[in-house]
């Protein structure tokens, strides 16, 4: 096997388990208060779970596993003397393109298996307690998978150009940003929630293709600048 | 037929924005060769292994490597499939054991000696079971000189690589280092500040000052040639050192003036002798004089 998956592996495996305590720890958060029977009864339980998991588990889980990579490690910036480890790497006989493939379709396949588990998860712990959901629930999937794909494709092109805190920093105002426009606003382009429910109105169809056209062209400019870039 | 030189560079240059870390620097370094690369601090020793690595893009002209350009991106991967590099900043990545390291490192390098990977090991008493950012200083050197000698390189670029080393541990690194060039005829460029550790184990030596090379020969040529003359005259003698200082470097302490001079001197000898010096005695200069005569002069 190729030692540039490994590597990935043992760089995205702490940041995979980080994601999965954040989702153990707010999908019992929200089993806990949807057990309280005063505060159930002022909440719309799938609202209330569809804004935790799609406006903030799935963009931050996406901004865990997309961080890291090349940029991480370089030694400019703020982190300076932080991972300097760049130079060892980039001696290595590998592409950059090489480099930027394995280390962001590790962490996607990680981000894959993430929705995967945690979705029908959230799912069973609402059929558990007799909570209403939307019909045929399983049929937003591909819209959470795209939604993550434009997220994950995102937060890997900040990556690349900005250090960790940077990005981070950068990464978290966007999601606050659309979290607080999906809950305020209606259907509309930036509505990513509604997006992900299905229930974006006519916005839905061109989402979809924007998601995908957005996420294709983040991995073209983060190929780009780490092609460009000197280390 | 002659061989193609292990690297090659030509007029090249670098600059950071107005900052011009190298200034149309030539090199050329043979096969076979442990040459070292030495210069002040700023003098564009790291720019050049960068440089040569790919990892930075030259401003003007050319380096490559074994005949390849180190600028073109798929011919810099053919180069680092035959080449070792130890860079200055030592840190590797903080979520691998030195044995994962290892293994994953392995995995590029076709000819990686298990045998002196496991024996480097031993010597420098490294525990694979550790991570390397629980590593002192020293210790990252080490794990980073295994991680170069191992590799069955060809060519090996080692920026500092006696970093924080002990006695022991510099002498263990020097002699797997002469070994390799000697059983396989690698080429090894050495850049460091220890000029001591240069002379004891380079045969060739190239020195950069400001971005250009002002020096790169080989060691024992340069050892020949170059000395120091300490003249001693009955009286003061202006004329005479006003004639003995175009060929060198020139310096009075009281009734004797030392010359250095970085070609033949024989001929100056004779001269001094001619004006009137009463005792010349001519002395080899180590590395570390050298260096500090060419930085002054």
């Amino acid at each position: 096997m190729n030692p540039l998956w490994t590597r990935s592996w043992l760089e995205c495996r702490p940041r995979f388990m980080m994601s999965g305590l954040l989702t153990a720890v707010l999908a019992l958060n929200a089993v806990v208060m949807m057990a309280e029977g005063e505060i159930a009864g002022q909440l719309d339980y799938w609202e209330a779970m569809s804004f935790i998991l799609f406006g903030v588990l799935l963009p931050t889980s996406a901004l865990l596993l997309a961080g890291a990579g090349i940029n991480i490690q370089s030694n400019s910036g703020f982190t300076q003397g932080l991972h300097p480890s760049t130079s060892f790497l980039l001696s290595l006989p590998a592409t950059r393109a090489q480099l930027l493939f394995t280390r962001a379709a590790t962490g996607g396949i990680l981000l894959l298996l993430w929705i995967l588990v945690s979705f029908p998860l959230l799912l069973a712990i609402a059929s558990f307690l007799n909570k209403p959901l939307p019909p045929e629930p399983l049929r937003l999937l591909p819209f959470l998978l795209l939604a993550a794909l434009f997220y994950y494709s995102l937060w890997v092109l900040i990556a690349a150009r900005f250090d960790e805190i940077w990005s981070s920093t950068i990464a978290m105002t966007i999601i606050g940003a659309i979290a607080g426009y999906s809950m305020a606003g209606g259907p509309g382009w930036f509505n990513m929630i509604a997006f992900m429910k299905g229930e974006n109105g006519h916005h839905q169809l061109p989402q979809t293709l924007f998601c995908l056209a957005a996420s294709i062209l983040f991995f073209r400019l983060t190929l780009t600048i780490l092609r460009k870039r000197e280390f | 037929m002659t061989t193609a030189p292990a690297i090659e560079i030509h007029a090249l240059a670098k600059h950071y924005g107005k900052v011009e870390a190298l200034r149309g620097l030539d090199l050329r370094i043979p096969q076979g060769s442990l040459a070292g690369l030495v210069g002040l601090n700023g003098a564009g020793k790291t720019t050049t292994l960068r440089l040569l690595l790919g990892l930075a893009r030259p401003s003007a002209g050319h380096a490559s490597i074994f005949g390849l350009p180190c600028h073109s991106e798929s011919d810099s991967v053919q180069i680092r499939r035959r080449t070792a590099a130890l860079p200055e900043q030592k840190a590797l990545f903080p979520y691998m054991t030195i044995a994962q390291v290892l293994q994953f490192t392995r995995g590029f390098y076709p000819h990686w000696r298990d045998a002196l990977a496991q024996r480097l090991l031993d010597d420098f008493e490294l525990d694979p079971k550790r991570k390397p950012c629980s590593l002192s200083k020293g210790q990252l050197t080490k794990l980073h000189l295994v991680l170069c000698l191992a590799r069955g390189a060809d060519l090996l670029l080692l920026d500092e690589p006696t970093d924080g080393l002990d006695p022991v541990a510099t002498e263990i690194a020097l002699q797997a280092m002469v070994s390799l060039v000697a059983e396989s005829g690698a080429t090894i460029l050495l850049c460091s500040h220890r000029l001591n550790e240069i002379e004891q184990v380079a045969d060739h030596l190239c020195f950069i000052h400001k971005g250009r090379a002002l020096l790169d020969e080989s060691l024992d040529d340069l050892k020949a040639r170059a000395r120091r003359l300490v003249l001693v005259f009955d009286h003061p003698n202006p004329a005479a050192e006003a004639a003995l200082a175009r060929h060198g470097r020139f310096r009075r302490d009281g009734r004797s003036v030392s010359l250095t001079l970085f070609s033949q001197n024989d001929e100056v000898e004779a001269e001094a002798r001619s004006l009137g010096a009463v005792s010349v005695q001519s002395t080899p200069l180590n590395l570390h004089d050298l260096f500090l005569e060419m930085v002054k002069s």
